[in-house]
């Protein structure tokens, strides 16, 4: 034990250790973005080689892994770019300049190694929605609109001829790597990677991946895969056998969440943690070596802080590393730094750490509301009686795959009269009943555990030829809504809607061949099904009983629809993603109403996604981006905003607090 | 104070946290309306409709009152809305156990053996006080339905 003398010295120490910390923040504050700098073996050559880079674009200033016997790592925050389009894939080219897909833009943009902006390819071209991006001797872009990947020769881009097509191929092509003539192209609704070699064509993990997001090319001919569904990093062959893997899901170090993106770079693995904020570095046999970037806690931080990174790319000399967040429009791009892995700022460690998001569904049935929680995959029941934010009753369901959890809930259906909740999670292919044993006149209270699972329907054990419909990919059941007994589910994969009875049969399957990219549904008070549709930018109307199209509404007015509401009067209430705003269509077809605008203000958005009107009749609308839901009234006044107390601030008290939640 | 004195103090309170007391056991078949569980001398063996309504559940915990922190096993049958036994193959079964209050479940996973009608689950451990819930998971085709009893634990 130590003696009382010990102790001191070592409390003397520590203090003397946090002033002198606190000293040099104040008189050299870090560079901006880094993620620490505390522990710099030689700081001048490390800061004059940055100089260097930044001033001259010499990125051999900078050394890599290993050489002249430094350790380095890939981490100092370099640079931004900023007011992207939801920026979704990337790829460096041989010389150091970076190709990024803008899937909200529907364009793809090349940036020189100083980050500035040198070409882009516009969306009128050939493909609808790009979603993934490769450079090898051509560009190839990955249009899941389509089912297909086009190869471009970038100077006439124009004439891309399609590479692959699918819908037996592939389901839906997201994530691309070229290298040495092997193109390998990342499946995520079908769960699987296909590999073409030449004129060989390889399936890679079938009935192993469960939604695999990233993938990329190792110098050996290895493939590697990012699987997000079973936070997992799996490695192939070039023969495309599966030769091992790691990851377990997970927030502490070395652990993952939802890997999204991955770059492999001279033994290095890269992953983009989406959903724990960071990227891990590993070495091929899965041990981890550090991660770079921390959560961005307030509204738009960056600068080396990260916000649901989603896509990864490393430069062919290692000296570069970029990070598409989608949901913040930027990509930031890392360097090399001295040391052998980042150090944490000892500051940072006591931020309090932001609260969850919502999303995508919410659904209102009489006082009560159900949102949707995917960083802690359950369910959300609040009450809404009272005139001010919602009480939160119950949570249910946690990351799992037996009844009562789930991979990803996404879709959410709530009927306050049977006080029974419906959930779809399109990863496992499954939609769940759930009992709520909460008495709705009760005085509020919490009531953990009220939850009953009543039963689980596996649409994916489901015949082949749903309601007289062939299906070609197993389902991936999203967005739920409800009438006269009968459930109608969004399924992702096979672009339709499926209706099933009481008996959980399929009976039915609505706007197949007509729909590409279907997000939620809702019922008008004639009886019409609408449909909103992300890739066709508009709503579709269809008869439920005999499927027909009942007309479409937004086309030239919605950029990327997303959740749908209708109210009493007829009016339909469509949030758009990309425009960060929601529009209301008048029971005659016009838009009258556009409510909210891109920020953190009563008025502020950022990537709405579900609606929902209560009892009320107020419109709540999850501003998923923001980590917080906003109540608007039907002619768009704001009425509240809640949810994670450092976004909701600057919507509630706009006068004491600024766009980015600091008081003012 | 000195530093053998916070060790007593240390060494008291972790001895209060220790302690196996066997308390008894209340079970009770989940309804809309109420999750409290009834008396420990439930007559045995305890019943519930599925939730869905689809099945029966009848369960025999051995021991009865369950125990904490002890392993114990459950024997379980299937009946129809008419009380008799379903013939369910024992691979379209599965039994679990949850603290619904905590997120979580047991540390251990249960194996299923069928046996003179009855279908055989051990071991299982409730390590912590507070209330369980038991499922019973009947799987017919592309359908999954629950059963479920909950039990509080001392």
């Amino acid at each position: 034990m130590p003696s009382k003398l010990e102790n001191r010295v070592a409390r003397i120490t520590l203090l003397l250790k946090l002033l002198l910390g606190a000293a040099r923040t104040l008189v050299n504050p870090r560079p901006e973005g880094t993620i620490g700098t505390v522990k710099q073996p030689r700081p001048q050559p490390t800061r004059l080689r940055l100089w260097l880079t930044l001033l001259l674009g010499i990125p051999l200033a900078i050394p890599a892994l290993g050489q002249d016997g430094e350790a380095t790592h890939l981490g100092a925050w370099l640079h931004t770019i900023s007011d992207l389009r939801g920026p979704v894939a990337l790829d460096y080219t041989e010389g150091g300049a970076l190709w990024v897909v803008e899937a909200d833009g529907n364009r793809i943009s090349l940036f020189g190694p100083s980050g500035k902006p040198s070409r882009q390819l516009e969306s009128s071209g050939p493909w609808l929605n790009p979603r993934g991006v490769a450079v090898d001797t051509r560009l190839y872009v990955s249009d899941p609109a389509y089912r297909r990947v086009l190869g471009i020769a970038v100077e006439a881009w124009h004439e891309a001829d399609t590479v692959v097509q699918g819908p037996s191929g592939l389901c839906e092509p997201g994530a691309l790597d070229a290298k040495d003539g092997r193109l390998v192209i990342a499946d995520p609704l079908g769960g699987r990677v296909v590999l073409f070699q030449g004129s060989k064509r390889l399936e890679l993990g079938v009935g192993l991946l469960g939604e695999p997001t990233g993938v990329c090319l190792d110098d050996e001919g290895g493939t590697w895969v990012s699987d997000a569904a079973r936070a997992r990093v799996e490695h192939f062959d070039p023969d495309g056998n599966h030769v091992g893997g790691f990851g377990d899901y997970g927030a502490f170090r070395g652990l993952l969440a939802a890997p999204s993106g991955i770059a492999w770079w001279n033994h290095r693995v890269f992953v983009a943690d989406r959903d724990n904020h960071r990227i891990s570095v590993h070495t091929e046999g899965g041990d981890l070596l550090y991660t770079v970037g921390l959560h961005a806690l307030r509204p738009r931080e960056g600068k080396g802080l990260l916000h649901y990174p989603s896509a990864i790319a490393v430069s062919a000399d290692g000296t570069r590393l970029a990070v598409a967040e989608p949901l913040d429009g930027r990509v930031q791009v890392f360097s090399r730094a001295m040391g052998a892995e980042p150090t944490v700022d000892p500051l940072r460690r006591v931020t309090p750490q932001a609260s969850a998001h919502y999303g995508p569904a919410i659904r209102a049935s009489g006082q009560w509301m159900l949102l949707v929680e995917p960083e802690t995959h359950s369910v959300l029941l609040h009450d809404t009686r009272r005139d001010e934010a919602p009480i939160e009753l119950t949570s249910f369901g946690r990351r799992g795959s037996a009844l009562g959890r789930w991979i990803q809930p996404e879709g959410i259906w709530l009927d306050l009269e049977q006080r029974t909740a419906w959930v779809s999670d399109p990863t496992a292919g499954i939609l769940d009943q759930v009992l709520l044993r909460i008495d709705p006149q009760a005085p509020l209270n919490q009531h953990l555990g009220a939850a009953a699972w009543v039963r689980r329907v596996n649409l994916r054990a489901l015949k082949r030829d749903l309601g007289g419909v062939s299906v070609f990919h197993d389902p991936r059941p999203t967005a739920i809504c409800r009438r006269e007994g009968k459930t109608y589910v969004i399924d992702r994969a096979n672009r339709c809607v499926l209706v099933i009875d009481e008996t959980q049969t399929c009976v039915k399957v609505l706007g197949a061949g007509v729909l590409l990219k279907p997000i939620d549904l809702c019922f008008d008070p004639k009886g019409i099904l609408w449909i909103s549709d992300a890739w066709q930018g508009r709503i579709l109307g269809f008869d439920p009983n005999s499927g027909k199209s009942r007309g479409s509404r937004g086309a030239g007015a919605l950029q990327s629809p997303d959740g749908i509401c209708c109210d009493q009067e007829g009016r339909i209430f469509v949030s758009d993603r990309a425009a960060n705003r929601v529009l209301r269509f008048s029971s005659l077809g016009a838009v009258d109403l556009s409510i909210g605008k891109e920020g953190l203000g009563p008025e502020g958005l950022l990537g709405p996604r579900g609606l929902s009107i209560g009892k009320d009749g107020n419109i709540s609308v999850v501003d998923h981006g923001n980590h917080r839901c906003m109540v608007f009234t039907t002619e768009g006044e704001f009425v509240r905003a809640f949810g994670s107390k450092l976004h909701v601030r600057p919507a509630m008290q706009p006068k004491i607090y600024d766009e980015w939640g600091n008081k003012r | 104070m000195k530093a053998s004195t916070w060790t007593w103090i240390l060494c008291l309170a972790l001895g209060a946290c220790g302690g196996e007391e066997t308390q008894p056991v209340a079970a009770d078949p989940p309804t809309a309306e109420s999750t409290d569980p009834k008396p420990a001398d439930e007559p045995l063996p305890l019943k519930a409709d599925a939730n869905g309504g689809g099945f029966r559940l009848e369960l025999i915990p051995s021991p009865h009152p369950i125990p904490l922190n002890r392993d114990f096993s459950l024997r379980f049958r299937l009946l129809d809305n008419e009380g008799q036994p379903l013939a369910e193959p024992l691979k379209h079964m599965a039994l679990d156990a949850d603290m619904p209050e905590h997120g979580h479940g047991m540390k251990i996973a249960p194996v299923l053996e069928e046996k003179d009608g009855w279908i055989h689950a051990s071991p299982l451990l409730f390590h912590m006080p507070g209330l369980w819930e038991i499922y019973v998971d009947r799987t017919q085709g592309h359908v999954t339905e629950r059963a479920q009893l909950s039990f509080k634990v001392y």
